[in-house]
């Protein structure tokens, strides 16, 4: 592998480890938001939190196993990729977030990161690079994998946000 | 012209989910990208203070006016300018341009927001549960069960069928107003945020419903800064700006009826990412999302069409019947009340259900559930409400507005004459002009209306022979309704 492709990889895998760091972030943050109200809600938050800075953390092993320790980011990640979000605005004027909500969101953002990184393993005709987006994409498809197990869980109980 | 486009985003939604976000929406204006100038006076910690503090002094004098001026309503500052010259400003002026920019000076929730933060310019940095910002006061959750705008329904149907009395008692007002007052206070002492305001203000529900129409926004410019922002400050407060009193999260907002401009999350966001749009009218926020919006929609439009037939028709009857400060006639004011209560809750939104079912039989969407396409088709109900109510309030002001100019001079009725204007008849202006306004108006509702409707049905009907016939019933109600206000305002 030449310096630039390898430059390449370690960067892409660097990428990964900001954006699962961000999120984990993003998931703190609607945990927070959500004090006060549904309380399983604010809980489904924090457990999601916690995975992403255990995904965060295993990424980390791998990026220090590959290159060494993992530098402090320069600047907040600049891809979309796996943002989970509050997908009513209203949500708190009506009350109407419920646990299968905010695990559908997660979903969404989770199956989100794991299309980003099969397109771009598509996409690559480096094949040290296409072996390092597989290796994120199987990553966020196990993500996928637990989030509908227990969306499948929950779902049937709970009603819409439409009132 | 800077202007952004607005790409519809499709997004994967649950099947009741009013997708409004997905709908195509028209081009839009950034203001704050052509006016620098009005961003930076909304930014200034100061804005809301500049704005409600005049208008507290304001109410002050009408309260004033209200206890100790004359009990002549049409002398008496507090009748003349709140429900002639305020309400037609409101409604004709206001909502329409400007959303809900009357809840960014309103003075009701003044003493609550004060008591809540004990401040009025400067932010409080800390942690009350969901925020970034330190609040006072219990801070409890608002009940689920009335996580809805049911209250401000029924309250405004009540204030309404009382009107009468609101409307010519100085006194009466002012008991309304203070007991508006208080409750909001006591609710901001108790309840998180603006409680009072997004659940049980009267005035609040409608500017809701109207302000869908309203031909500005204020929105997050790139949805993209929002999905990534880890902050969410918007809603959660920062050092530089409280959390968002309507409890709504920038973000994905996609509709006007709760963002109360108060312009706070201009000044909390981190990436200084909101900003202020100017759109056309009445197209852009199509999506009723509750049964509750619904009712509000039926009972806004039926309130318009009774007051013009009681305030505007020739039936002596049934003004008598309404107006029961100087009538005292009890068993003709149950019917009145009764029968506008029926109309508003029952007979007007069957008739709309009826229409409903109408059009799932005529365009055979067996497909589309029935509550889908009631909430969505509500929509034609909003800028045909709101215009009506304009064509009504045209005459209030054409005609009673000389009291205006008196009542300017001598607010308390007592003999001054302020500006040397206490004498001014009373003309009514062009009264015959009246219903040659009236009917470009009501037929401007009709046609938004019915924009709205094609605008929803293209969403859901993509083959145009099945959306024209679903259109068809509900359009018809429309039509229908249009006449008989006509009817009522030519004569």
């Amino acid at each position: 592998m030449n310096n630039a492709l390898s430059d390449e990889v370690r960067k892409t895998l660097l990428r990964a480890i900001y954006i699962e760091a961000r999120n984990g972030g993003v998931y703190d943050t609607l945990a927070q938001l959500f004090q006060g109200y549904d309380k399983s809600v604010t809980d489904i938050f924090v457990e999601m939190a916690a995975e992403e800075r255990q995904h965060g953390a295993l990424l980390e092993k791998l990026y220090g196993e590959r290159f060494g320790p993992v530098p402090p980011p320069t600047e907040e990640p600049r891809e979309v990729i796996e943002a989970p979000d509050l997908d009513d605005p209203e949500a708190f004027i009506f009350d109407s977030m419920t646990i299968v909500q905010a695990l559908e969101s997660g979903l969404r953002a989770e199956e989100g990161a794991r299309e980003f990184y099969s397109r771009e393993a598509e996409r690559t005709p480096d094949p040290s690079l296409k072996r390092q987006y597989r290796e994120l994409g199987e990553f966020e498809e196990d993500h996928v994998r637990r989030l509908k197990v227990k969306l499948a869980e929950k779902r049937g109980q709970m009603d819409s946000t439409a009132r | 012209m800077a202007t952004v486009d607005n790409t519809p985003h499709v997004k994967e939604t649950t099947p009741d989910f009013v997708p409004v976000e997905s709908l195509t929406k028209p081009r839009r204006i950034d203001l704050f990208a052509r006016l620098p100038w009005l961003k930076r006076i909304v930014k200034m910690r100061s804005f809301q203070a500049f704005l409600i503090l005049p208008n507290l002094a304001m109410f002050y004098l009408f309260f004033i006016s209200g206890i100790f001026g004359t009990p002549v309503g049409n002398r008496n500052i507090i009748i003349v300018f709140v429900w002639i010259l305020w309400w037609f400003f409101l409604i004709a002026a206001l909502v329409p341009f400007a959303s809900r920019v009357w809840c960014t000076m309103c003075p009701l929730p003044f003493f609550g927001d004060w008591l809540q933060r004990r401040a009025i310019i400067r932010v409080r940095p800390g942690k009350s549960a969901g925020t970034e910002n330190k609040f006072f006061g219990l801070w409890k959750r608002w009940p689920k069960a009335l996580s809805n705008i049911w209250p401000q329904n029924f309250g405004f149907l009540l204030l309404a069928t009382f009107s009468a009395l609101l409307v010519t008692r100085p006194i009466v007002s002012v008991i309304v107003f203070s007991i508006l007052v208080l409750v909001a206070t006591v609710m901001a002492l108790v309840y998180r945020l603006r409680t009072f305001c997004n659940y049980v203000c009267p005035i609040s529900g409608f500017l809701s419903l109207y302000s869908m129409t309203s031909t500005i926004e204020l929105r997050s410019v790139d949805k993209d800064v929002c999905l990534k922002c880890k902050y969410k400050s918007c809603i959660r407060g920062s050092d530089q700006g409280w959390a968002c009193p309507w409890n709504i999260y920038m973000g994905k907002l996609d509709r006007n009826n709760y963002c109360g401009l108060c312009f706070e999350c201009v000044k909390s966001c981190h990436y200084d990412n909101i900003s202020l749009f100017a759109r056309p009218f009445a197209t852009s926020d199509v999506g009723l999302r509750g049964y509750d919006e619904v009712w509000k929609a039926s009972i806004m439009l039926v309130l318009a069409f009774s007051y013009s037939v009681v305030l505007l028709g020739p039936w002596g009857t049934l003004k008598d019947w309404a107006n029961i400060s100087e009538r005292h006639q009890w068993g003709g004011f149950g019917i009145y009340a009764g029968t506008q209560a029926l109309l508003a809750l029952v007979i007007f939104p069957g008739l709309y259900y009826l229409s409903i079912r109408l059009a799932k039989w005529y365009a055979r969407a067996d497909s589309i559930p029935t509550k889908e396409l009631f909430l969505k088709y509500a929509y034609m109900l909003v800028p045909m409400g709101l215009l009506a109510w304009i064509a009504f309030s045209v005459p209030l002001i054409m005609v009673n507005g000389s009291y205006i100019i008196s009542v300017a001079s001598d607010p308390l009725g007592w003999g001054m004459n302020l500006f040397h204007t206490s004498e001014f008849p009373w003309i009514p202006l062009y009264p015959a002009s009246v219903p040659f306004i009236q009917v470009p108006i009501l037929l401007a509702g009709l046609y938004y209306g019915l924009l709205g409707l094609n605008k929803v049905g293209s969403e859901l009907f993509p083959n145009p022979r099945q959306r024209y016939r679903s259109m068809a019933p509900p359009a018809a109600l429309l039509l229908g309704t249009t006449l008989i206000f006509m009817k009522l305002f030519i004569g």
